[in-house]
């Protein structure tokens, strides 16, 4: 192997394992030993990951306390190792992580807060669409329905959870002046995360409206949609709804391309 | 070969960013400030990574800023210096960013930040060796193809060396830049942390350095720790990096120089009285590189 190829494998897994040995005989260094200057870039490594899962899961480093989060998240980076060089995409699947993460076994409801916190940074970052016009969308005729399909923006995602999501994301929003206590047994969630113009928002849904946007997202077609909201709540009020989703930039656009599509 | 790049000893091509008035990181606390004050800063540099998002606030910023100031685009995760291949995904996202927003300059860091698909996100260190420079020479060209422009490379901080380095740093940045036909970005505030860490004089890199090369200068405060200096760009810049940095344009004449701040981020007007500073040597150095070569 050429000696570069060697000496960046050594240093990359000396690095993410810790075990700083596995590069000393690579190293010179000065008044010093090999493994406390290798330390220095253990260090900037995991501090830097650190700080990307510190950004994107406030809620949950508020939830279980800074030490806390600190181990779950180095645990979660000697698991999980970066695989890319921009750091703002850092941190999918902690979620997932933390559902086999035994010291929060206790804390079953952290998962899906994780999963909230991760849909608003993809929220944040998604792609910008502009408004549809309703117009436009009234002028199908009502025999091509079959073959319609609703375009969410994309930013989109729905999160349904069996905990009180919505009021926990609530209670750690700085302007919040409540009191601060969520009764984990005050029923779960079904939320739409998604970005209006510049801001992140988070709306709890009803069942029925849920259902409604998750089959537009897998690309049901209109009338599937409709037939699903309407099965679980025949008094779903689909017109209101379709043309606030529009005006407010959650529907963004619509085919009419068929099942192909 | 490309038909951007004009000549093998390599000086700075396009637009030319102020000698008179230094820079700054562009951070998100700044935003508001930033907008409101419009403070006579020469440009804003911005970590590339931190705007490759297809929409969103931090799209919608930068396009504000740069109809205010101009903008350079600095790469921390592009890993030139990597034995895997080069990103063509992260390569792209750069070139994406640059055709929207049309920098003056855009550079990145003479390292490696990851191998076998696994990122450190970190700026490691080469070996300064002749298989690494030949190896980092032909992905600067591969991205600067690409890019369709020269860019700039940075010299980074250390703090260790490799057993295998058998050329000074100075020499191999100068040596990258010439084979490679990059500008140079040099990290005054690097220099200086690397000849404390590893007992070099500050002075033999800046003579090695090729004057025409140099497009940008970086200043930035360290840390210091028992052992070492740490490059934490957390601080104000430090007496002797000012020093240098008065030394760097006495020989090479004034170079466009940019103030960073990253962790620790103060007031804005810290940051503005640091290059305000700056801006003070960068006016007094115009026209003295002539005056040193006399003298030298």
């Amino acid at each position: 192997m050429p000696a570069l190829r060697e000496l960046q494998l050594d240093f990359a897994e000396s690095i993410i394992s810790g075990n700083l040995d596995i590069a000393a005989e690579h190293i010179r260094v000065t008044g010093s030993t090999p493994e406390s200057r290798l330390s220095i870039y253990r260090n900037n490594t995991v501090s830097n990951l650190c700080g990307a899962l510190r950004e994107v899961y406030p809620i949950i480093e508020k939830l279980v306390g800074t030490a806390f989060f600190n181990h779950a998240a180095t645990a979660f980076i000697a698991a999980h190792p970066s695989a890319s060089g921009d750091l703002n995409d850092y941190g999918n699947g902690f979620a997932e992580f933390l559902v086999d993460y035994a010291p929060a076994a206790q804390l079953p409801y952290l998962p899906d807060v994780a999963r909230l916190e991760w849909a608003l940074e993809k929220a944040y970052y998604a792609a910008d669409h502009g408004l549809l016009e309703l117009q436009r969308l009234g002028e199908v005729p009502p025999d091509q329905y079959q073959d319609l399909r609703l375009q969410l923006h994309p930013a989109t995602t729905l999160i349904q959870s069996e905990y009180p999501l919505f009021p926990i994301w609530e209670v750690h929003q700085p302007e919040y002046s409540g009191e601060g206590f969520v009764d984990l047994n005050s029923g779960g969630a079904m939320l739409l995360v998604t970005r209006r113009e510049l801001q992140t928002v988070i709306e709890p849904l009803d069942h029925a409206e849920f259902i409604f946007l998750a089959c537009l997202q897998k690309a049901d077609s209109f009338i599937e949609a409709v037939t699903a909201a309407m099965q679980h709540d025949e008094s779903f009020s689909l017109q209101e709804r379709l043309a606030r989703r529009v005006m407010l930039g959650d529907i963004i656009d619509f085919n009419l391309a068929g099942t192909d599509s | 070969m490309n038909a951007h790049i004009q000549s093998i000893g390599a000086s700075i091509d396009g637009p030319k960013l102020s000698t008179r008035r230094a820079g700054i990181g562009l951070r998100a606390p700044h935003y508001g400030q930033l907008l409101e004050t419009r403070p006579a800063v020469g440009w804003l540099e911005v970590h590339s990574e931190n705007f490759f998002a297809a929409g969103g606030p931090t799209k919608h910023f930068l396009e504000k800023f740069r109809a205010l100031y101009p903008i350079s685009l600095h790469g921390v995760g592009l890993s030139l210096g990597s034995t895997d291949p080069l990103s063509k995904t992260h390569l792209a996202k750069i070139k994406g960013l640059a055709d929207r927003i049309e920098p003056a300059l855009i550079s990145e860091h003479l390292c490696w930040c990851h191998v076998g698909q696994r990122h450190l996100n970190d700026l490691l260190p080469l070996p300064y060796t002749e298989e690494a420079l030949a190896h980092v020479v032909s992905r600067i060209v591969e991205a600067q193809d690409y890019l369709r422009r020269q860019i700039l490379i940075e010299n980074v901080s250390s703090y260790l060396q490799f057993v295998d380095s058998t050329i000074p740093e100075w020499e191999f940045v100068a040596e990258v830049s010439r084979r490679a036909g990059c500008g140079i970005l040099l990290d005054v505030n690097n220099i200086y942390v690397s000849s404390v860490n590893h007992g070099f004089d500050p002075k033999d890199y800046l003579a090695a350095m090729p004057r025409d090369a140099i497009g940008e200068i970086h200043l930035a405060g360290f840390d210091k720790t028992d052992e070492c200096l740490i490059d934490t760009h957390g601080n104000l810049v430090a007496e002797p990096v000012w020093a240098l940095y008065q030394e760097t344009l006495r020989r090479f004449g004034s170079k466009p120089t940019l103030v960073e701040w990253d962790t620790d981020i103060p007031e804005l007007a810290v940051l503005l009285g640091e290059a305000e500073k700056a801006s003070g040597f960068m006016t007094a150095a115009i026209g003295t590189e002539k005056i040193y070569a006399r003298a030298s």
